[in-house]
């Protein structure tokens, strides 16, 4: 037996609460439904889990393919909802001081000021180009691609790895 | 057959000395003796001399202590047992000998631990021989055979192919030599800008001299008319001029050399040292686990990191300094025998003076310095020591006597580092002084030379300034013979570690096993990790394909150690151990390894993701099979939980996990790699109760059709097994299922009992 859901199956609204209902063909029903990445960082967009409002488990969803673009809306609204991951478009400037920086940056979520302490802790190198910074609260922010920010932000960055 | 020897043509048999085979003539063994051992003890336990040689019919015993003496003749016959015994440093072998009033226990022969294996070994082989008629066919003699040093003859010790008597200081030159070969032109070029760099430095010094004498004649010395100079002088001014641009452009051709030289340099020594360094983390992948048993994890690490560090410092600038000291060396003593045979044979005679006291010198500080050090690690030691185990000083009250310890090896550092600058300070005056007296030797003798006419001035001015390059070139080269050996020293151990041998090594005709059945067969195994100390002694166990044995037993029973076997970490001393028919050192080691799973109570993750560490075995599962073996495992679900879900990272520096959540990644991790045999050691010792349920349906999912071996201390852990095997004292003592076993009212019984009477007691105390 798959452990995949089969997209043409699967029903999902909005229930009257606001929270998400599922309705798997020929199977059950079930509210509160969560939906989470098992791959958020590698690959957000495949092996989607769904589960009840109890935690169980309803299935794996392998990729958005074969949902219906309303249904698809709610998943991703639903994965938008539960994911914070701000991803920096622009590095300002970066103040460093007495073993902190503090960094003036431009997010998708908008524009913020974050402090990081010791930068080689603080930095963590997914791919070659792609990096995770997390600040000393342990937010974390995503840098998708160091290629593609600008000029000046790229040797910022860079300047500090 | 002559009668010298009654060898036969068996390579085990070496030729007795003369007087021991007449002996044995007497009673007629002549050519037909199988087995024969030299020990070094007699039978008072004084060093001597003895030999055992074995006929198909009987034991002699030849004593040779000035003279040979059959000290005992028993036929094989009238033997019941033979036995070798380990005692503390020596051993020996007994036999039990059937007599009329019965069995009887005899020492017959008794040797220092040098010869422990030897006489273990032996023993096996005259038992087979008393039941069979001939000596057992042996197909690895390396695990009881004395290799010897092929180069000085001496008996290599044992575990190791590398002789301590032989390495030689030059050999580890010429080897990191060696590896300079593949970068042989940039190593020409590198040694031709050292001479270009040193020649060219040079250059001032001589154009000075020119200066002195042609540009700037006596008569300008001695202060003559200036009207009367500036007229005479056109040409020493063009001179002046193009000396001048010599000095200027043999300075800008030195610095470009110099820049040069470094990057080669640079690329060079870590070019050969990534070399070194890549073959020896290769090697040491490459080594039997027995290799890391003998050895700490850190003196390993020590070994990959210091000791390439020092290789590091010899290739990236002793080397070098130690060409450009020499090469100046003889550039100076060139320039200075050159221009005056004479005084410069003057300049030169404090030369041996410094050389001996500055080794004299360095020798004596190397002993000071190492007790700098030791004493400064034993303070480290013992504060890391006192630190860690705070919570047991503060227990104790023994803060005091803590810090008068700590207090008295201060002390001691104290006094090793005041005797070390003591002695540094009385060096550098007297060397100074020394090195000084080649000054008033040029001024004196060179004064007068020049006085008298015999000397150009220039001369003077050029040995004065030779001077100040001759000495510290020589005190550095002096220095440098200890940098150098340390290097060597290094050099060595990492030649060490590269020229061992993998003890388990793959058979040359190996056999490939597509899909192994799980059919397990220990024959007859006697197995030890130290000479000598059997650990397991003649196993015999056939387990059949998809069997769940549970192995039970107190700790040190041998459990582990046949898990050990199974993996083939070790290979057998004795009998053999079969998969499938075939004995494991036969199978191909990638087939055997592919095929084996394992789950250890303390389960390694690497820093990585969780899907890293759960594809570790197969390395391009795709996400569905890795959540699929997640969710047997009882995994999926907190994995899910984790913000990063599979992308989270664990191992040094990542999340952290509990002992249950590891132990399930692990257990995923045995599942997608889908072992056809599965060994559990103690799986699920290191987490409670509640967690272990969950772990044990988790294995339950695993151990379905295949081969499993599961230890456990928890008796209950193991309701699932089809057989329990007891082991005890490296026997297999009883096995079958947990109902027989119990109605047995054996070993498995009184194990049952100990650990409810110990529930019984947590019940109570808890």
């Amino acid at each position: 037996m798959s452990i995949y859901l089969e997209p043409q199956n699967l029903r999902l609204e909005v229930a009257p609460d606001g929270t998400l209902r599922a309705q798997i063909e020929g199977e059950r029903c079930a509210i509160r439904v969560e939906v989470l990445r098992a791959f958020p960082i590698s690959n957000e967009n495949q092996n989607l889990i769904l589960r009840d409002g109890a935690g169980k488990e309803l299935g794996i969803l392998r990729n958005f393919e074969g949902i219906e673009t309303p249904q698809r809306q709610l998943l991703q609204d639903a994965l938008e909802n539960r994911y914070f991951l701000p991803k920096i478009h622009k590095i300002n400037a970066i103040y460093e001081r007495f073993g902190s920086a503090v960094w003036d940056i431009e997010t998708d979520r908008g524009a913020t000021s974050i402090t990081t302490k010791a930068l080689h802790e603080a930095i963590y190198e997914i791919t070659p180009s792609r990096f995770m910074l997390r600040d000393t609260e342990e937010n974390r922010y995503e840098i998708p691609d160091v290629n593609a920010l600008d000029e000046a932000s790229r040797a910022r960055f860079l300047g500090k790895v | 057959m002559p009668d010298s020897s009654p060898s036969l043509d068996s390579p085990y048999l070496k030729p007795l000395p003369a007087a021991v085979s007449a002996e044995l003539l007497k009673i007629g063994v002549d050519g037909d003796a199988v087995l024969q051992l030299q020990t070094d003890l007699d039978s008072n336990g004084q060093f001597g001399e003895r030999f055992l040689v074995a006929t198909p019919e009987k034991l002699v015993v030849v004593s040779n202590n000035g003279s040979a003496k059959i000290e005992r003749e028993t036929p094989l016959a009238d033997i019941a047992k033979i036995e070798s015994r380990g005692l503390a440093g020596a051993s020996s072998l007994e036999i039990r000998l059937k007599t009329r009033e019965g069995e009887k226990n005899i020492e017959i022969l008794r040797g220092t631990g040098s010869k422990a294996r030897e006489l273990s070994h032996l023993a096996t082989q005259i038992e087979h021989l008393r039941q069979h008629g001939e000596v057992p066919d042996e197909r690895d003699d390396s695990k009881w055979k004395r290799r010897e040093c092929p180069k000085c003859g001496r008996p290599l010790p044992w575990e190791t192919t590398v002789c301590s008597f032989c390495v030689d200081r030059l050999g580890a030159l010429k080897r990191l030599y060696g590896y300079l070969l593949p970068y042989k032109w940039l190593a020409l070029l590198s040694l031709l800008l050292n001479i270009g760099s040193v020649a060219l430095s040079f250059v001032p010094l001589l154009a000075t001299k020119t200066l002195v004498d042609k540009v700037f004649p006596p008569a300008v010395q001695t202060g003559a008319d200036a009207a009367l100079i500036a007229s005479q002088n056109g040409a020493s001014r063009l001179l002046l001029a193009q000396i001048v641009g010599v000095i200027l452009l043999s300075m800008v051709a030195s610095s470009i050399a110099d820049t040069i030289r470094g990057r080669v340099a640079a690329y060079l020594g870590s070019a050969v040292l990534h070399d070194i360094r890549a073959q020896l983390y290769t090697h040491l992948q490459r080594l039997s686990v027995s290799y890391y048993d003998k050895r700490e994890v850190g003196a390993v690490m020590s070994r990959v990191q210091n000791d390439v560090g020092a290789l590091q410092n010899f290739l990236l600038d002793t080397a070098e300094s130690t060409i450009i000291s020499t090469l100046t060396i003889l550039c100076v003593i060139t320039i200075l025998l050159w221009n005056s045979p004479f005084l410069g044979f003057l300049v030169l005679l404090p030369v041996p003076l410094v050389v001996i006291g500055t080794q004299h010198y360095w020798r004596g500080l190397r002993k000071l310095w190492q007790r700098v050090w030791h004493q400064n690690s034993s303070l480290g030691a013992r504060l890391a020591d006192a630190l860690g185990g705070v919570r047991v000083v503060r227990a104790f009250g023994a803060e005091d006597r803590e810090v008068g310890r700590f207090v008295s090896r201060s002390a001691s550092l104290r006094d090793a580092t005041m005797g070390v600058e003591t002695k540094a300070a009385a060096f550098y005056p007297i060397m100074g002084f020394i090195m000084g007296l080649g000054m008033p030797i040029v001024w004196g003798f060179g004064g007068n030379m020049v006085l008298r006419g015999e000397l150009m001035f220039g001369t003077l001015i050029l040995f004065t300034g030779s001077l100040g390059r001759l000495y510290a070139p020589i005190q550095q080269l002096t220095r440098q013979v200890n940098a150098v050996t340390r290097s060597m020293t290094a050099a060595e151990r990492v030649f060490e570690v590269l020229d061992t041998e993998p003890e388990v090594v793959e058979a040359a005709q190996s056999v490939s096993i597509e899909r192994i059945e799980g059919r397990v067969e220990f024959q007859n195994v006697s197995f030890g990790y130290e000479k000598h100390r059997p650990v397991l002694k003649e196993v015999d166990l056939v387990v059949e394909p998809g069997e769940m044995i549970g192995l039970v037993g107190h700790s040190g029973a041998g459990k582990s150690t046949l898990i050990n076997l199974l993996l083939r970490f070790y290979d057998v001393t004795e009998g053999a151990l079969l998969i499938d028919g075939i004995d494991i050192r036969d199978i191909k080691r990638s087939d055997l390894r592919e095929q084996i799973g394992v789950v250890l109570q303390e389960s390694y993750l690497f820093h990585g993701t969780i899907y890293d560490n759960i594809s570790y075995g197969r390395p391009n599962a795709s996400p569905a099979e890795v959540m699929e073996a997640a969710k047997a495992a009882f995994a999926h679900d907190f994995i899910i939980n984790f913000a990063d879900g599979y992308d989270t990272l664990v191992g040094e520096r990542g999340t952290r996990l509990s002992g249950g959540e590891r132990q399930r990644i692990a257990i995923a991790r045995a599942i997608l790699h889908n072992p056809r045999i599965l060994i559990l050691d103690e799986a699920t010792a290191s987490v409670d109760t509640q967690t272990e349920s969950a772990i044990q349906s988790a294995l339950h999912n695993l151990v379905k059709g295949r081969t499993t071996f599961a230890i456990a201390h928890r008796l209950s852990t193991l309701r699932n097994a089809d057989r329990l095997v007891v082991v005890e004292g490296g026997r297999v003592v009883e096995s079958g299922t947990h109902d027989e076993l119990l109605a047995k009212r054996g070993s498995f019984w009184k194990l049952v009992q100990a650990q409810q009477a110990m529930n019984e007691i947590v019940a109570i105390g808890g």
